[in-house]
């Protein structure tokens, strides 16, 4: 954490005296959460101080929002608070990450929304936009968190908001999630890459795959790694046009899954591909043994795969 | 309104439950996550007062029973205010355990009130919690003649007019005070030879109860329990028979006559407790 140490005070200000960070990337606190917490208040207290800085005569919120929230509903006078100075705009951020994000799971999205205020910052104090490492540095997300949360930050403003809407719910319910949009976002993004001819408009492609994961034609956003898989054709050697044919059928027809896409198309150059693979390992594999070295078990399962190998060889 | 404690996910739940209560109950103005007093350790999502000088609060909450009301209940009880506790969930969300947490609601006088923007739908009403911390009173543990009157009073008392609850009480009393006399008086169980010289029907209570205190001779009738102790605790509530009392002022008036209610009705439903058992020998 590159963030400097501030100086700080602990004591106990009144709940009323405290508002809430604007710059909180963490916007959504669902109901069941907040229970659980004021229950645990209700029983021990508040066990770890909040941290706040001073703003005129009140006080703004560094860590500790669902705390004071329950301390407020909890009609408490007072929340003990480690008090500190008021830090710039890019330190406040940047703690408030560092607290927050090493500890507890957070919302992708709410994160996602922050990173550009904090990119624009960083870039500000140095000179130069940070690199992804640097941003991982700073803020304490991990690289790949980091690339997961550009995947939301660029996707259309519409689509943000049906996740920040989703996000409201409570997890069990939530349908299009940010892991959702962030397979379906890189599966396009390798579509476009491999066979750009095949979307013409990226949004309407959006929405039919939407719709699809909504009716349940797709029932498993895990599917989007398929839908990838047919898009890269070329590297198994299938049928090129056959993939694009696949595709467009994808993203056109209702009813036609990425499962039935992916049989239709690459399913067996990758099944081949695949059995190449683990032939080859075994033949790597096989070369390291000693003939006294086999049991009787390998043996017998060696005899097999022969007879087996023979029938396929002969029927060509 | 601006809230500070509720997740955004529930401010339009919180709005409407607003406007419900505003055309249901007549509420003007509503405060939001205020304290509703120093000593309760809970503030709802909306709190305001009605025209009678309750507290009418609303905690918006996805759960029939959200987990900390209990004590909130407590402190309300406690503190003696009256307060109206609605929870107030949105339409559309299922509560997996609604039914367990209506009858913890109900048990507790805690209304619910699942609200949209096309109205409300109350699943159960809310009592004063200044009446509903009246001790448990079952009407199963009484006679079967009785029970129909003591479950109309302990309702009428519950759903907001304490007076007549006790009204209802004091008349079953009475009633039971006269017909004991009458049968005292047939089978001439008096201390002396002469019949008291009053009409036992329609003397005022007050006489009647006084008589039985002195010339009842409850040896001879073998209703030892039917004591002058007893007769003396139900010549004390017969002053309060046609008491139906004024309207409360203000909140502290309210608190006030809630908690003198809530007292007379305990005792009234002792004394006839006591009473029935004691003449039960009697066969009235």
């Amino acid at each position: 954490m590159l963030v400097e140490t501030a100086q700080s005070e602990l004591k106990d200000i009144s709940v009323d005296r405290i508002d809430r960070n604007p710059d909180n990337p963490r916007a959504i606190f669902r109901p069941a959460e907040l229970d659980d917490l004021l229950l645990s208040i209700t029983q021990y207290g508040v066990q770890v101080p909040i941290s706040v800085y001073r703003e005129g005569r009140r006080y703004v919120l560094i860590d500790g929002e669902r705390r004071w929230r329950c301390c407020l509903k909890l009609n408490k006078r007072t929340i003990p608070a480690v008090v500190q100075d008021k830090p710039d705009p890019l330190t406040n951020l940047l703690l408030m990450f560092n607290i927050h994000a090493l500890r507890e799971q957070w919302d992708l999205l709410t994160i996602a929304l922050k990173l550009p205020k904090i990119i624009d910052l960083l870039e500000q104090k140095n000179g130069s936009p940070p690199t992804e490492r640097e941003l991982s540095e700073h803020t304490g997300l991990r690289r790949g968190v980091i690339r997961r949360c550009r995947l939301l930050i660029n996707l259309p403003d519409e689509y943000k908001q049906e996740i920040l809407k989703e996000l409201k719910k409570p997890k069990p319910d939530q349908l299009l999630t940010e892991d959702f949009f962030i397979e379906m976002e890189r599966a396009l993004k390798t579509v476009e890459n491999a066979m750009p001819n095949v979307i013409p408009r990226k949004d309407d492609v959006r929405q039919v795959l939407i719709q699809k994961f909504k009716d349940r034609v797709i029932d498993n956003r895990v599917h989007f790694r398929q839908m990838a898989k047919i898009a890269r054709a070329d590297n198994v050697e299938a049928d090129r046009a056959a993939a694009q044919r696949a595709l467009r059928r994808l993203f056109k027809e209702n009813e036609y899954s990425i499962e039935t896409a992916y049989q239709d198309s690459v399913s067996v150059a990758y099944s081949e591909r695949d059995l190449l693979t683990r032939v080859n390992s075994l033949v790597e594999q096989l070369e390291d043994y000693d003939v006294e070295a086999l049991d009787d078990e390998v043996r017998r399962a060696l005899r097999k795969l022969v007879r087996k190998a023979k029938v396929l060889l002969e029927g060509e | 309104m601006n809230f500070r404690i509720l997740p955004s996910s529930l401010y339009a739940t919180a709005e409407a439950a607003a406007a419900f209560f505003k055309g249901r109950i007549g509420v003007r103005r509503f405060d939001v996550e205020a304290s509703i007093h120093n000593d309760v350790e809970y503030r709802p999502t909306l709190s305001g007062q009605t025209q009678d000088f309750h507290v009418l609060c609303v905690e918006v909450s996805e759960r029939a029973y959200p987990p900390g009301l209990d004590s909130a209940v407590m402190d309300m009880r406690r503190v003696g205010l009256p307060v109206r506790l609605f929870v107030a969930m949105p339409t559309g969300i299922a509560d997996p355990e609604f039914q367990r947490n209506l009858k913890k609601a109900q048990d507790r006088g805690v209304g619910i009130v699942q609200v949209g923007s096309s109205g409300g739908n109350v699943s159960a009403e809310a009592l004063s919690q200044s009446l509903a911390s009246l001790r448990p009173f079952a009407p199963k543990d009484f006679p079967p003649k009785y029970r129909q009157e003591i479950d109309t009073a302990l309702n009428t008392f519950l759903n907001g007019n304490p007076p007549q609850g006790c009204q209802t009480l004091y008349s079953e009393i009475e009633s039971l005070t006269r017909r004991i006399a009458a049968k005292v008086d047939r089978k001439s169980y008096w201390k002396n030879a002469n019949k008291p010289r009053m009409n036992l029907d329609r003397d005022p209570w007050a006489h009647v109860v006084a008589e039985l205190r002195d010339e009842f001779d409850n040896r001879t009738a073998n209703c030892p329990d039917l004591s002058k102790a007893l007769w003396n605790r139900v010549a004390g509530i017969t002053g309060h028979r046609n008491d139906t009392g004024h309207k409360p002022k203000d909140r502290a008036a309210r608190m006030r006559r809630d908690r003198q209610l809530r007292t007379r009705f305990e005792a009234a439903m002792d004394i006839l407790a006591e009473l029935i058992s004691a003449g039960k020998p009697l066969k009235v």
